[in-house]
């Protein structure tokens, strides 16, 4: 359907969806990342640490990967319709 | 303070498209111009406005050296430095044009004199502890953060100067964001120099507000690589001195979203003259998407993908970007635990 879309509601649509999907992933950072492990030990402590870094900038990365994929596809269906439309 | 700030906005402002307006006709005699590419009659437009913006930008911040405590002279001297580090780099790259593998690491060095300057002046310029959204304060980031500095300086201004495609985009962006950040830094008020960062924002606000006088559509003077560059780093500088790392990253998500697209979709980074396809192309006053598939994807080249636009049409749709980035950001502050 958003594809069908003038591009800038398109583009606007999907910025939204990355920006939601970024406050989505904080929120879910602080209330299951955030609280996890706490032990004593700092080696522990640093691994644990560590591993939540890992995996919140993973996450991160994943979120931005889906987005351009995407942003890719909107832009190649424009095209391809643009030329199937003999525009070019 | 914000007195000051609403006094900085409105001569910065002043002064910078005054200047500009009457020296345009000696840069363009004296051959500092580009051509309007996007314009069927191809007009030649004096370029490095940002040459007379940064100047007003070093004179308002030698001037305020004077009116503030001994204590903030520090951050005052980095601020400053790294500001004009940025000037001077686009000031090279304008007149000499510089490779994207020198551009880069300069921008990063940047970045690393930030950490290096305030180290060695003492200057709590920076906190180690960036503010997300729910989450509050991250500790523990101290070393991540030091390498995050010249990272995030060398992508706002290289994403700045990558906005800088079309009349008054950039510089309508930098005015909005500049302006968004200069209140939000008051409200937050968690920086160790909230006023004075809220200051340099105005004033920065203001010189963009001067360049967009000159700059928007159709354009009397370019920015050149020079304003671009300079403004970009100034607002890392003001994300970071100002404690608003994530909601300044937010505010200029359409920019990161052009750099992004351009950057991944050729594989490298690249320099403007470094590809051999256009993203766009123009015909008879038309812009529309180059549809090869080696051409760069930006912001541009997805908005004219459907059908040809005309400049004004092109411009509009990115200054709409630049409103809902804004707005975003606005949003991602209240939902920080301040």
């Amino acid at each position: 359907m958003i594809m069908r879309l003038d591009p800038v509601v398109s583009l606007s649509v999907l910025l939204f969806l990355f920006w939601a999907a970024l406050i989505a992933f904080f929120y879910l950072s602080f209330t299951y990342l955030v609280p996890l492990g706490n032990p004593g030990s700092k080696v522990a402590f640093t691994t644990i640490h560590a591993l939540k870094i890992i995996t919140f900038l993973a996450a991160l990365a994943l979120l931005f990967y889906g987005w351009y994929t995407l942003i890719k596809r909107l832009r190649d269906s424009y095209i391809s319709a643009r030329i199937n439309q003999g525009l070019e | 303070m914000l007195f000051a700030s609403i006094i900085a906005f409105t001569f910065s402002a002043l002064i910078v498209s005054v200047i500009l307006y009457f020296v345009k006709d000696i840069f363009v005699k004296k051959g500092y111009y580009g051509v309007d590419v996007h314009k069927p009659a191809a007009p030649k437009v004096a370029e490095m406005g940002g040459i007379v913006s940064s100047l007003v930008v070093i004179f308002a911040l030698a001037v305020t050296y004077f009116f503030i405590p001994l204590h903030a002279r520090g951050f005052l001297d980095v601020f400053l430095s790294v500001f004009l580090f940025y000037t001077m780099l686009g000031l090279i790259d304008d007149l000499r044009g510089l490779r994207s593998r020198i551009k880069l690491p300069s921008s990063l060095f940047g970045g690393v004199l930030v950490v290096v300057l305030s180290y060695l002046f003492d200057a709590r310029f920076y906190d180690p502890r960036p503010p997300f959204p729910f989450v509050g304060e991250v500790h523990n980031a101290g070393l991540f953060y030091v390498i995050l500095v010249p990272v995030a300086l060398a992508v706002t201004s290289n994403a700045f100067n990558m906005y800088d495609v079309y009349n008054g985009t950039l510089a309508f962006a930098a005015t909005v964001n500049f302006l968004t950040l200069g209140v939000l830094v008051l409200l937050a008020g968690v920086a160790y120099y909230s006023a004075l960062v809220s200051y340099f924002s105005f004033l920065l606000a203001g010189v963009s507000f001067g360049l967009y006088v000159v700059n928007r559509y159709p354009a009397k003077f370019f920015l050149g690589d020079t304003g671009s560059l300079s403004l970009g780093a100034a607002y890392g500088l003001i994300a970071v001195s100002g404690r608003l790392e994530v909601v300044s990253a937010v505010a200029i998500l359409p920019m990161l979203m052009n750099g992004f697209l351009s950057f991944s979709s050729v594989g490298r980074i690249f320099e403007r003259h470094e590809v051999k396809q256009r993203p766009v192309m123009v015909n008879r006053g038309y812009i529309s998407a180059n549809p090869n598939i080696g051409a760069p994807m930006s912001i541009a080249h997805i908005l004219t993908s459907m059908r040809p636009l005309t400049e004004k049409e092109v411009i509009l749709r990115y200054n709409l970007l630049t409103l809902l980035g804004t707005a975003l950001a606005i949003i991602t502050f209240f939902l920080t635990p301040w």
